[in-house]
């Protein structure tokens, strides 16, 4: 079996699989385990994990107690192709790889929703993300003004993460529309089943609040403005103006999927109607059309990384099962409990819904970070008639980038589908092709075979 | 160079090796397992990215490998 | 009551569009049925290239007549379609294929075409400077060149509708029956007819073809492109060569792109194409072996479309042989691109004059059949 993905959902996956003796190949992207949520766990000492906080330092009990030869982690390893057969390959220490599986779990995880604002390519924006992933390893704190802004649970656990170690934070802008509380509302009693989020959550605002950084809610009309760098952060709340000066802003949207895998093995995609976002379309244990691939966590449909975990469970089961072990109490098990967590995601879902700001900018923002192609590109586009993104992609450039589309692809579809007033689905998303990475000719050549006369 | 957007946590992130790196002919100091896009930052590069179609100035975005 | 018009166009490409566009301009009144959209094909996602270099016999009158009509696109179809004459070369790697391309530019001259010209290494050098230096020459067209497929499609399109013709998007053909002496053509919302059908429709040609009583040996199959990350200019040509499958250019904006023949895996049924690794290597082999200092330059994107490809790799042109009012244009097997303004004009010729201005014997829709019977 080979795991693509160390994060919960593809550590919990090859621990299980081991359990039953399947010999399984774990791909990261990354030189250690751990995924976004727990990068760099194996290497985090104690005043790391004083700063991240607990749910950080639970990763520790997903890595390996011992050395184990039938499982091989290669890390550092960029997946640019998987086949319906097994197939997969991969840059690794600059050359290209190949091997063969009888099983796939994805577990490709998620990436930051774009958040697209006039000024977000300035220098000194980048994403919560980044600032998250610049401490985890090598351990950097932004120094100078800085200013988080955007919406979801990881800006106030960053916020709370500078806090720790003594970041001066200037201002903490959140977004997020007033309406989402009393729509996430109706949704709270599985908030209080899953009850773990629930206390992590208010635990977080106490600590922010006695951290004290300049709050502003519900704030709107968010503006980087800046000539060489970015300079300050201009955005209303309740019709009043705030420009909070900044050497750097952080900007977060909350997570989607990452769908550059199932999009390019043509997979089936729901759309999220409440999140905003395509969902691999995938069945029990993790199952998809294609016998022998199946998906787990974050990539299959945002559920957080304890819910992940529990899905890489149900996913290596599932491989098991089909081997002829007996699974059938332990899938039993891990479904229950992973029902319980699963109960917490409408609410959140609702409470961090992007709002429509963000995913139908003004006119001069740029969309397409790459191609640097704005949002009143696209609505041009949409008014000479473009029907769908990849008429769109292919007369405007968007998504034809080195990033494949992953920073544009559902900002891009927002922005055609209101313009239109077509419902999403009929925009499409891009038809993405392999390589899923760029991949150097040297590397692509290797795979070159002798042709029929 | 400008004051660095970044610094070092000084009691983490100690086990790397100190290694001096170029960037533009410029002596970087660095730790073993930096990335580029991590270590140019932490000694007070702050723009060092050529958007791909203008090449407008730009600084890492997401770091995540997605950007 | 069936939607009746002069002429129905089953295929809204690039030669459906050109056949609409001509007989809107000689009055007849015209229907295109479009089962996706202009270009979502071999149409939009081909590599643009706007080549006479290295034509079939057959194709090379049709080939010289169309680059006339490119010189002036924007007569045509009031856009530039992104054409630049930036030069086709073919280059020759070994003295057996120089001498072989020798050969060629002779035969073609002794049929009064001038068009390739053979260069020696020295000229070719000046041309390609940054070409591996083992390649020995070529030939030069010039006045050939290249332009955007889609953008190209789209000012098709445009034009075709300013003219007042209807193109039907979304217009997939369900079947096709005669009524009286028209043709009924039956979507999947609506009914159409007309005394004359075209069958522009790629590689779904031969189904049309078969609604009709005729018999095409078509594949359907996947070119596929790669394009690079953005690179400093190093080469103004279309790029190809005399002994492998390339075609090679690199745009204004400095990516390259890379086509010229390997192909992934057509999906007709799920209106889908696939890459295929094994081609994108050999491509990258072949752009290895021709600039080595492109080795670690990074492929950012790769696709394929789904295009029709002929036994003998040349199109179907020409009226149906099963019934009267209806002809064909399809097949184009992979360089219909360049053809499309010239193609439109001979079937709006053989459809208002009864016969077409330059000689398309070659690509008679019949010319399987002995082929088949034997």
């Amino acid at each position: 079996m080979a795991v693509i993905g160390a994060g919960p959902a593809g550590l919990v996956a090859v621990a299980v699989a081991r359990q039953y003796g399947i010999e399984t190949a774990l791909l990261d992207e990354q030189p250690r385990a751990g995924g976004q949520i727990y990068r760099n766990i194996g290497a985090a000492d104690e005043a790391m994990t004083a700063i991240l906080g607990p749910e950080y330092a639970q990763g520790r009990d997903l890595l390996p107690s011992r050395d184990d030869p039938g499982r091989h982690d290669i890390f550092g390893a960029s997946v640019w192709q998987i086949t319906r057969d097994g197939g997969i390959y991969y840059s690794h220490e600059s050359g290209a790889s190949a091997l063969t599986a009888e099983h796939i779990i994805l577990a490709t995880g998620a990436i930051e929703r774009p958040m697209p604002i006039p000024g977000w390519t300035l220098p000194g924006v980048m994403t919560a993300g980044a600032g998250q992933t610049l401490l985890k390893n090598p351990g950097l704190l932004p120094q100078g003004k800085v200013v988080l802004a955007g919406s979801g649970p990881l800006l106030w656990l960053l916020a709370a993460q500078y806090g720790r170690a003594g970041v001066d934070i200037a201002a903490l802008v959140e977004t997020t529309p007033r309406a989402n509380l009393h729509r996430a509302a109706l949704k709270l009693p599985g908030l209080l089943r899953e009850g773990e989020l629930l206390r992590q959550g208010r635990a977080l605002r106490r600590e922010l609040k006695r951290l004290g950084p300049r709050h502003f809610k519900d704030a709107r009309g968010l503006r980087a403005v800046g000539e060489e760098h970015v300079r300050a952060l201009c955005f209303t709340v309740g019709g009043q103006e705030h420009e909070i000066p900044c050497d750097l802003l952080l900007l977060h949207m909350g997570v989607t999927p990452n769908v550059q895998f199932t999009r390019a093995l043509d997979l089936p995609h729901d759309w999220d109607d409440v999140q905003r976002c395509w969902r691999p379309r995938s069945g029990p244990g993790g199952a998809t059309e294609i016998s022998n691939l199946r998906l787990a966590g974050d990539g299959a449909g945002i559920v957080g990384a304890r819910a992940a975990a529990l899905q890489g469970r149900l996913a290596a089961l599932a491989v098991a099962g089909e081997m002829g072990e007996a699974v059938a109490n332990a899938v039993a098990e891990a479904g229950n409990e992973l029902s319980r967590r699963l109960a917490a995601r409408p609410f959140l879902d609702r409470l961090f819904a992007p709002g429509a700001e963000c995913l139908d900018p003004p006119d001069d923002t740029i969309v397409c970070r790459c191609e640097e192609v704005t949002a009143g590109g696209i609505r041009d586009l949409a008014a000479r008639g473009c029907r769908d993104v990849n008429q769109l992609k292919a007369l405007g450039r968007p998504g034809m980038g080195p990033c494949q589309g992953r920073m544009c692809g559902l900002t891009v579809a927002e922005v055609l589908a209101r313009s239109l007033n077509l419902p999403i689905e009929d925009v499409d998303y891009f038809r993405l092709r392999w390589p899923a990475k760029p991949v150097s000719m040297h590397e692509l050549a290797m795979f070159a075979e002798a042709e029929d006369a | 160079m400008e004051r660095p957007l970044f610094r070092r946590l000084i009691d983490v992130g100690e086990t790397g090796a100190k290694l001096t790196i170029y960037f533009e002919g410029q002596a970087i100091e660095a730790r073993a397992g930096d990335t580029v896009a991590a270590a140019l930052p932490a000694a007070g590069i702050r723009d060092f990215r050529a958007g791909p179609a203008s090449a407008a100035p730009g600084s890492p975005f997401c770091m995540a490998g997605a950007c | 009551m069936p939607d009746t018009s002069d002429v129905i166009i089953v295929g809204g490409g690039l030669h459906g569009l050109s056949t609409a566009i001509h007989l809107a301009k000689a009055g007849l009144n015209t229907v295109v049925l479009e089962k996706d959209h202009p270009g979502r094909h071999a149409s939009g996602v081909n590599a643009g290239g706007v080549r006479r270099l290295g034509r079939h016999l057959a194709e090379v009158p049709l080939s010289v007549a169309a680059l006339e009509v490119w010189e002036n696109i924007d007569d045509f179809v009031g856009d530039d379609c992104g054409f630049s004459a930036c030069g086709q070369i073919q280059i020759a790697e070994t003295e057996a294929e120089l001498a072989q391309q020798a050969a060629r530019v002779e035969e073609l001259r002794t049929l009064g075409f001038e068009h390739e010209r053979l260069i020696d290494q020295a000229a070719l050098r000046q041309i390609v400077p940054a070409l591996a230096r083992h390649c020995v020459g070529a030939i030069w067209c010039p006045e050939d060149g290249a332009a955007n497929p889609y953008r190209t499609t789209q000012a098709y399109f445009r034009t075709a509708r300013s003219l007042g013709v209807r193109v039907e998007l979304g217009a997939a053909v369900a079947n096709i029956e005669r009524a009286g002496a028209d043709w009924q053509v039956r979507t999947v919302r609506d009914s159409f007819q007309a005394p004359v059908l075209v069958n522009t429709a790629g590689a779904w040609g031969h189904r049309v073809g078969r609604m009709i009583g005729d018999d095409a040996p078509v594949e359907p199959a996947a070119p596929m492109l790669m394009i690079t990350e953005r690179v400093e200019p190093f080469i103004t040509p279309v790029l190809g060569a005399a002994g492998r499958k390339l075609s090679f250019k690199q745009y204004g904006n400095g990516t390259v792109m890379i086509g010229g023949g390997q192909r992934g895996r057509a999906v007709p049924e799920r209106n889908i194409a696939e890459t295929k690794l094994a081609g994108m290597g050999n491509s990258a082999a072949t752009v290895k072996a021709l600039f080595p200092q492109l080795g670690p330059v990074n492929v950012v994107r790769c696709w394929a479309g789904i295009e029709a490809i002929m036994p003998d790799v040349i199109p179907v042109i020409g009226p149906s042989k099963a019934a009267a009012g209806a002809y064909h244009a399809f097949g184009f097997s992979g360089h219909g691109f360049q053809l499309s303004p010239i193609v439109g004009r001979l079937l709006c010729e053989l459809i208002t004059e009864g016969k077409s201005s330059l000689p398309i014997e070659a690509f008679a829709i019949d010319r399987f059949d002995n082929v088949q019977s034997s």
